[in-house]
């Protein structure tokens, strides 16, 4: 990684409330590494748990919203459930992705916010998943047409993908869920 | 016994399965299962990972639906179980920053095999296996949302578990003894990434092997989806199967593996129709 | 104040001279003889079997590698046959009633089943003691029902592929009672050998030829007959299980080394199993044993008396069985219901477990008692509730170690090569499961690659540890060390957050261990994986460069923290003290030892993690506390030692010589062969009698030197087992109270001398030990009896420093009732502390000084002499005479007893990075001084940056680890955002030592924003540019592998602890100061207050750096250890000391030159004289006397040359 220089000074104050506001506690960080040697996806990181809990204490918002990390974790919890001190690691993460997309950051993963995206694209319109339609969805979106398609098939052969979406009476509460309104951040 | 269900989305798709295995056991085990009335997609990890209002609020809505009835919430999707053990949590701790009055339901949230092993339950089963599946050596494996954030599932041993040990054993196979029965196969990942799931799960399924399994156990759908289909066999190489806890429950109950339930896997599930066949030969035998 | 002062109510009444000490750890024994030797009786009240506590268990001790049994033994015995402690063992403190001064306590000793008294601790009980598990006993007959014979449905034959090999070896006779026959032939239809006689309604008879005796008939005989007579059975008249433990253990010798043989058809463990359990589950059959699987107790016994291995406990029962364990050896190998504690237990006799024993519960078996030699078994022992007065309580009941499986993670309980830091200490104990052989449980296979991680229930606030063990580093560190030194091929790595060698010496320790090849990798594993079928556990971590590692060890070591039992928690609600939330005593840092409950004190781990110095230091500090407001009491409930008539023999009495050859264990006796040396022994001339005991210096072992001495009249005793420096005077006291002068004996050392130095030599280790005894034989047949010199000792207590330590101790001492003079160089009494603001609870230490010298000034017994100095020191301990200049430059004698040196340290001021250059650097103790000013106003948005380690462990500074920085950092750090809440505060640090509670101020200081920064010397120092325009420092922060600059307002330099200047004191007082000038204890270990000669003590920062309250504990400790002096009206003097013969003296003056104490003098009869009281005996004068009329004790040329010449003899 590069070795430019951070100063204390330029912590993002805001950025630190926000975590404040999550109970992501960063500052109790000793410096163990548990997190980091536990994480089963460590391996293809660009910056490792530690390195993204202690660049949080820092307030480094940007360096942390451009990394990989965010999107490679697969959210198992295992940072947090092994941290001595008891920080939330995975909310840090969540909170992380959440402002990488609601500051439209470019992602260095793209095809997992993509993914993401269709699968809630898929429940927000029926209220429930519909694989097929989100499948299909996530293609377009990631470009990746031509992956998994013997698996897929495979699926469908096994009656494991249905044809039709299943949409549930209450679709209006869900569209609410989804409009955006109320957001705590905004209250 | 009357409990709520939430199946969540997977049953009704990739893992249908799973879903019957489950009313079928309950059924047995005189569980009357309420589906909770319009349920929807509690939102897994793609929600809480990227908006945690939607994340919060999903989940919300079905722990509101259930709210009248009550009764215990039974719930065989790890990732379902944690979403709605979350939600719950958050609602109970401040009701009014959810905009909500009041919020303390006398119910439980209960994952699938912590509610089948607890000793009632274990017994019940037993006494109710028509073929033990003996010899069957099988590797359980939790992955991570049935137990990680123990602050969110209440799980008493998150490193040591044993609930799928004590069903395997109710049921008259043998458990081995391994390590990788909580590491992560990145299921959440496995679209976007198959082929940090091949590595995860070749991790696994090496492990299993090496432990002396035939196959593999679990309560998640994700899992067992991502576990059979990104393991990445040689011509020769034997795969591991999946199985849910509650579709070996079945098979011993009721003493038969339909083939149409043999098909539902992308692995080959052999190794219990065989172990099924033996048991039934030594019956014979012994009469 | 101080001293933990507790004014009993009830004043009227006059407080009672004895104190109570809960627990027998080193604490409990520590507090336990500082007040017995002060003349305050003790009662002693320890929860298990014996006295010795965590610390009997550990192997080595860090920094010094001494063997922790052989320094703790002494203690032991000391404790153990101290006229003044009451032992209370195996007991329970119920409650306590009434006020400080005069409580009155229950104490419930458990039923034992062994008499105390009568046992000599032979161990024969737990040898013939066939149980090896806890039974599931059947069901105890209901009100009149009587007994039914079990009948088994379940059976099971156990055989092996070919028939039983009868053997009839050691055969006993079996022969039919006629009048008792019931004539039902039982007997003739279970023999297999068709040896018994019998027809319808006619008696048995059974026909010795054919007989094999394998006693099928006596089992098959009725019980209400018992027809059945067994003769030529040794110990029969004993028992019958007497006698199938002697044929048993004749059939093992007779079958030893061969292996997997067939049943041989002894017959014992159905006579046993039928007969001595009363079960009768076992039968013999054609092809083998048919064992009743459903009415098996599980009990073992059967598995223990076969002779060839053929039985297998899982085999004879269904169920599971449950083998007994070992709890000393933390369950590591198996134990018997009955059995001693540990091989040097004290007292070392045998508990009966209640839950195990087969006779407690069914009333079968008794085997035991049938053969114990002094009848000291009694089933029949009840609990036995003692009530007892006493003045004070110390409450000291030790740790325990923390539940590894709550981090289940690392597999702890499942993974069987997963072991805790304490089992591995029993690992590595030669009196441990494996005699000292580290060895994996999984499969006894010798580990090469070991792991220890660190933390393990410590710095833990997940799971409710937040505070810091202390002793972990140390002693994962020390075990790594011991672990290679008995297996060079182990290659152990330490797995560290911080590495917290905060103590004495402890840096130079871990220092030495790096250069042992022990590796430190600053990493936590977050999980253990195990391989299945080779038990090898892979663990994963990120190295310091950020990159994955995955490496497999063979074992891995949990570094498990302390915490207080569960029953201590209960205990202490039944004392009602308060414990804080983890379960640690609430005490105030000014009164470190005083609990919630005035009158009852605390000291050891139960006060906060600590190790063993600390430890002892705090078992002092509690004897002295528990004891002040006792002096009025002291001597009113002891009992004097009066020692028997001292024989006289003449020359012409014939050369008696008892010689004791020590196994010390396995210390010894696994490399010298002690039979062979004893053997030779016998052959020396003089020598009437030798054995070889296992540990000579154990209680038991001792009270049989005794008594051997009286019974074979010896008139000269040696020993050859350990080092004279630490057993020798526990030796010489038995001499004396055997009759014999104390100088009538030698010791030798084969420890240190033989087996330590030649393990791989077990012959030439022989045969030196023999000459070594030789030579010891040589010299006490020359040896001659010397007189003791015995004199008054003055009272009073010169306390040299006016520091928080002397200011205490001067306090403390006048409470004790003695006179003190505190000699302070400087105007005012209160040294390092008037820099200082605030105590770790955030009080002002200005209004404690104050306090304290108010006290100081109300009480007569003490003399203050301010802007004064020691200049001149004579004497001896119990009459020193020290001169003094005064401010007036006049000069004045003081009389005194004993010495406490107190001189303190003071703020290191190194010139680095400008400190007292620019006003922008300042030490912590300004930083302190300046925020207790309030700070300046325009500190509000200010970023201090600090800088740890500034000029400490840094060869060109302070080599040393100063204790405090850390800590004091961390609270100045805490003060600054109390005060400024917007200020930014960043900490460069090495490792962060915030020991013990420490931890938890230094998490609140993480969570309260402030920064830390770790940083290497070596690796990436910091660049501190410090300007008249501005600081700035740039550092790689590894946790995020990027340059961090930081433009501090404020460069705060924690700079460490230096000792004052002592130089002219330490030469004057002949006391050794280490490299810094830090004065150097007497033991590292055991005597941390003690300095190496008689009368003196120290307290403080003097002895090391350390925090006020540490110092204050120091204080009393170091007055606990002169009031045992102080205390008595008179001493004996050592009788080795120079004598000169005046006739052939010719006044060469070479003596009294020589003499580095100046001792000699030329008197009027114009010959030297040598005041014996004031002679050290080193012998430097009678080397150097060219006249050689100069003599000493037992080190006379005649001893010298009679030890050349043996040496040589063959």
């Amino acid at each position: 990684m590069d070795n430019a220089c951070i100063s204390p000074g330029e912590r993002n104050q805001k950025f630190l409330k926000k975590l404040k506001a999550r109970n992501v506690d960063v500052h109790a960080c000793y410096q163990c590494g548990r997190c980091s040697s536990g994480c089963p996806i460590g391996d293809f990181f660009d910056l490792n748990v530690m390195e993204v809990v202690r660049l949080a204490a820092y307030g480094q918002e940007e360096r942390l919203l451009n990394s990989h990390t965010i999107w490679l974790c697969a959210a198992c919890e295992t940072c947090g459930t092994r941290c001595p001190n008891d920080i939330e690691i995975p909310v840090l993460m969540d909170v992380l992705r959440e402002l990488a997309l609601r500051k439209g950051v470019k992602p260095a993963e793209p095809r997992i916010p993509a993914f993401h995206g269709s699968f809630l694209g898929s429940i927000s319109r029926w209220g429930r998943a519909w694989e097929i339609g989100m499948i299909a969805n996530y293609k377009v979106k990631s470009g990746d047409l031509m992956g998994d398609m013997k698996l897929g098939m495979d699926m469908f052969l096994k009656g494991k993908l249905k044809l039709l979406p299943h949409s549930i009476e209450g679709k209006a509460e869900i569209r609410e869920i989804f409009s955006g309104k109320g957001k705590e951040y905004d209250r | 016994m009357k409990l709520s269900y939430y199946p969540g989305c997977s049953l009704e798709g990739t893992a249908l399965d799973y879903d019957q295995s489950v009313r079928e056991i309950c059924e047995k085990l005189d569980i009357d299962l309420v589906d909770i009335p319009d349920w929807n997609c509690c939102g897994a990890s793609s929600a809480h990972m990227t908006d945690h209002e939607v994340g919060m609020r999903l989940p919300m809505r079905n722990l509101l639906l259930a709210y009248e009835a009550g009764h215990d919430i039974l719930v065989p999707c790890a990732a379902c179980f944690q979403r709605l053990k979350a939600a719950d949590k958050t609602l109970r701790e401040n009701p009014g920053f959810w905009d909500i009055g009041v919020y303390d339901p006398a119910f439980d949230i209960l994952h699938i095999s912590s509610f089948l092993a607890d000793s009632d339950t274990g017994a019940k089963i037993s006494s109710k296996v028509s073929k033990a599946l003996d010899g069957l050596k099988i590797a359980c494996y939790y992955g991570c949302l049935s137990l990680r954030n123990p602050r969110i599932t209440d799980a008493p041993n998150w490193e040591m578990p044993d609930n799928l040990e004590r069903i395997v054993t109710a049921v008259g196979a043998s458990p081995v003894a391994w390590s990788h029965r909580t590491e992560c196969c990145s299921g959440s990942l496995t679209m976007a990434r198959p082929d940090i799931a091949e590595k995860l799960v070749e991790d696994i399924t090496v492990a299993a092997k090496r432990a002396g399994a035939d196959a593999l156990v679990t309560d998640c759908p994700m899992c067992q989806a991502n576990v059979e289909s990104r393991q990445q066999l040689g011509t020769e190489e034997k795969g591991l199967p999946v199985f849910f806890a509650t579709e070996l429950i079945a098979a011993a109950m009721s003493g038969t593996y339909p083939v149409k339930q043999q098909k539902s896997h992308l692995v080959s599930a052999a190794v219990l129709t065989d172990v099924m066949a033996e048991t039934a030969m030594r019956k014979e035998g012994a009469v | 104040m101080t001293g933990n002062v507790t004014v009993p109510s009830g004043k009227e009444k006059n407080p009672t001279g004895s104190v109570m000490v809960i627990g027998g750890g080193i604490s409990g024994m520590q507090s336990a003889l500082d007040l017995a030797n002060a003349g305050i009786k003790v009662h002693l009240v320890e929860s298990s079997p014996a006295i010795g506590g965590k610390m009997a268990q550990l192997d080595k001790t860090f920094p010094t590698n001494d063997c922790s049994m052989c320094i703790v033994s002494p203690k032991l015995v000391e404790v153990g046959r101290h006229r003044n402690i009451e032992l209370f063992t195996h007991s329970e403190v119920r409650d306590v009633r009434g006020d400080a001064g005069n409580f009155s306590a229950t104490i419930v000793s458990h039923a034992r089943y062994v008499d105390v008294q009568a046992c000599t601790g032979c161990g024969l009980c737990e040898l013939v003691c066939p149980v090896t598990q806890i039974s599931t006993f059947p069901e105890p007959l209901a009100e009149g029902e009587k007994k039914r014979k079990l009948r088994a449905k379940e059976k099971r034959i156990l055989k092996k592929s070919f028939k039983p090999q009868v053997v009839s070896v050691h055969k006993w006779t079996f022969s039919v009672d006629e009048e008792a026959c019931s004539k039902c032939g039982g007997c003739f239809k279970a023999c297999l050998h068709d040896a018994v006689k019998w027809e319808k309604k006619s008696v048995a008879r059974i026909d010795q030829e054919k007989c094999t005796g394998c006693g099928a008939c006596l089992a098959a005989c009725p019980e209400k007959f018992q027809a059945i007579t067994v003769e030529n059975a040794p110990e029969i008249e004993k028992s019958l299980g007497a006698a199938i433990h002697t044929r048993s253990e004749l059939l093992k010798k007779e079958f030893a080394g061969k292996e997997g043989l067939d049943c041989v058809r002894c017959g014992l463990c159905v006579i046993t199993c039928q007969k001595v359990m009363k079960i009768g589950a076992l039968k013999m059959t054609a092809e083998g044993i048919e064992a009743g699987i459903d009415i098996c107790q599980v009990c073992g016994a059967c598995v223990s008396v076969c002779p060839v291995n053929f039985l297998e406990i899982d085999q004879v029962t269904n169920k599971s069985p449950r083998p007994l364990l070992n709890t000393f050896n933390e369950g590591l190998n198996n134990r018997k219901p009955i059995n001693i504690h540990y091989p040097q237990a004290v007292p070392r006799v045998p508990v009966i477990d209640e839950e195990s024993c087969v006779h407690l519960n069914t009333g079968a078996c008794g085997t035991c008692a049938s053969i114990c030699g002094v009848g000291a078994i009694h089933y029949d022992h009840k609990q036995i509730e003692t009530e007892i007065e006493v003045g004070s309580v110390i409450f000291s009941p030790g740790i325990e170690a923390f539940d590894a499986r709550l981090r289940g993670e690392f597999g702890y309980g499942s993974y069987k090569n997963v072991v805790t830091s304490i089992e591995f200490e029993r690992l590595l104990s030669a009196s441990g499961p494996t005699s000292g052989t580290v060895t994996r449980p999984g499969d006894n296979k010798h580990p090469r690659k070991v792991a220890w991680i660190q933390c393990v229930g410590s710095r833990d606030h997940s799971c409710d540890r937040d505070y810091c063990s202390s002793v972990c580093c140390m002693y994962a560190t020390k075990e790594a060390f011991i672990a290679k030194e008995h297996d060079s091929s182990i290659e152990p790595t330490i797995f560290y957050i911080d590495m917290r060698s905060f103590g004495k010496n402890f840096d130079e320790y871990v220092t030495r261990a790096k250069e042992h090849d022990i590796k430190f990798v600053r990493a936590m594993v977050s999980r253990i994986f195990e391989d299945p079928v080779t038990g090898d556990l892979e663990l994963r971590y990120v190295d310091e460069a950020g990159n994955k590692q995955i490496e497999i060890f063979e074992m891995v070591v949990l570094s498990v923290g302390l915490q207080v039992p569960q029953t201590v928690k209960q205990l202490a609600g039944r004392l009602d003290i308060e414990l804080d939330r983890y379960g640690f005593a609430q005490t105030s840092g000014y009164t470190p030892l005083a609990t919630s409950r005035p009158g009852i004190f605390v000291s050891g781990a139960v006060n906060g993690p600590k190790d063993i110095p600390e430890t002892v230091c705090e078992a002092s500090a509690a004897a002295e506390a528990a004891s002040a407001a006792l002096a009025g009491a002291r001597g009113s409930l002891i009992i004097h030692e009066t020692l028997p008539e001292e024989k006289v023999f003449t020359e012409d009495d014939e050369l008696r010589i008892g010689v004791f050859i020590c196994h010390c264990g396995t210390n010894i006796a696994s490399v010298v062969d002690v039979d062979a040396v004893t053997e030779y022994a016998k052959t020396l001339p003089g020598v009437v009698y030798a054995e070889h005991p296992l540990y000579t210096c154990s209680q038991d072992s001792q009270e049989r030197m005794r008594e051997i001495i009286e019974e074979h009249n010896l008139n000269r005793v040696v020993t050859s087992a350990c080092s004279p420096s630490t057993h020798e005077p526990l030796f010489q006291s038995t001499l004396q109270q055997a009759g014999l002068n104390k100088y009538f004996f030698d010791m030798a050392n084969i420890r240190d001398q033989c087996s330590w130095v030649h393990p791989n030599d077990p012959e030439l280790a022989t045969e030196k030990s023999k000459r070594l005894t030789r030579m010891a034989v040589a010299n006490a047949t020359a040896g001659e009896p010397l007189d003791e010199l015995e004199f008054t000792v003055d009272s009073r207590l010169l306390v040299v420093g006016g520091g928080v330590a002397g200011m205490t101790a001067a306090v403390e001492a006048a409470r004790q009732g003695f006179g003190v003079y505190l000699v302070e160089r400087e105007p005012r009494l209160g040294g390092q502390l008037l820099n200082l603001q605030r105590s770790a609870e955030g009080g002002r230490f200005e209004e404690f000084l104050f306090d304290l010298e108010k006290q100081i000034a109300g009480d007569e017994r003490i003399r203050v002499f301010l802007s004064s100095e020691v200049v001149d020191q004579s004497g001896f301990v119990g009459s020193f005479e020290s001169e003094i200049v005064m401010p007036t430059g006049a000069t004045r004698t003081l009389k005194h007893g004993a010495i406490l040196v107190a001189t303190g340290a003071e703020e290191n001021r190194p010139e680095l990075h400008d400190l007292g250059v620019l006003d922008t650097v300042m030490t912590q103790t300004d930083f302190e001084a300046a925020l207790e000013q309030g700070g300046e106003p325009d500190w509000a948005h200010f970023r201090v940056a600090m800088l740890q380690c500034a000029g400490s462990r840094d060869e060109d500074h302070l080599a040393y680890c100063s204790r405090v920085c850390c800590n004091h950092a961390v609270r100045n750090a805490l003060r600054m955002k109390e005060v400024f809440p917007e200020a930014h505060i960043d900490v460069l640090y090495r490792d962060m030592r915030c020991y013990g509670l420490g931890e938890i101020d230094y998490r609140a200081a993480r969570r309260a924003g402030i920064n830390f920064i770790r940083f290497d010397p070596e690796k990436n120092p910091p660049v501190i540019n410090t300007e008249e325009t501005g600081l700035e420092i740039t550092v790689n922060d590894p946790s995020i592998r990027m340059q961090v600059r930081l433009r501090p307002d404020l460069l705060v330099l924690s700079t460490g602890m230096k000792a004052r200047e002592t130089e002219e004191l330490a030469s004057m007082l002949r006391v050794p100061r280490n490299d810094a000038g830090f004065f150097i204890e007497a033991h590292a270990k055991l005597r941390p207050v003690d300095l190496p000669s008689e009368g003196l003590f120290m307290a403080g920062t003097a002895h090391g750096p350390k925090s006020s309250s540490e110092t204050i504990v120091q204080a009393q400790a170091a007055v606990a250890r002169a009031t045992t002096l102080l205390s008595k009206q008179s001493l004996t003097m050592s009788g080795v000391v120079s004598k000169v013969d005046p006739t052939n003296c010719a006044v060469c003056l070479t003596c009294v030159r020589a003499c580095p104490y100046g001792v000699p003098f030329i008197n009027d009869q114009h010959a030297a004289e040598i005041n014996p009281a004031l002679c050290q005996g080193c012998g430097i004068c009678v080397a150097e006397c060219p006249a050689k009329v100069i003599s000493i004790g037992r080190f006379d040329d005649r001893n010298i040359r009679a030890k050349i010449e043996s040496y040589s003899a063959v």
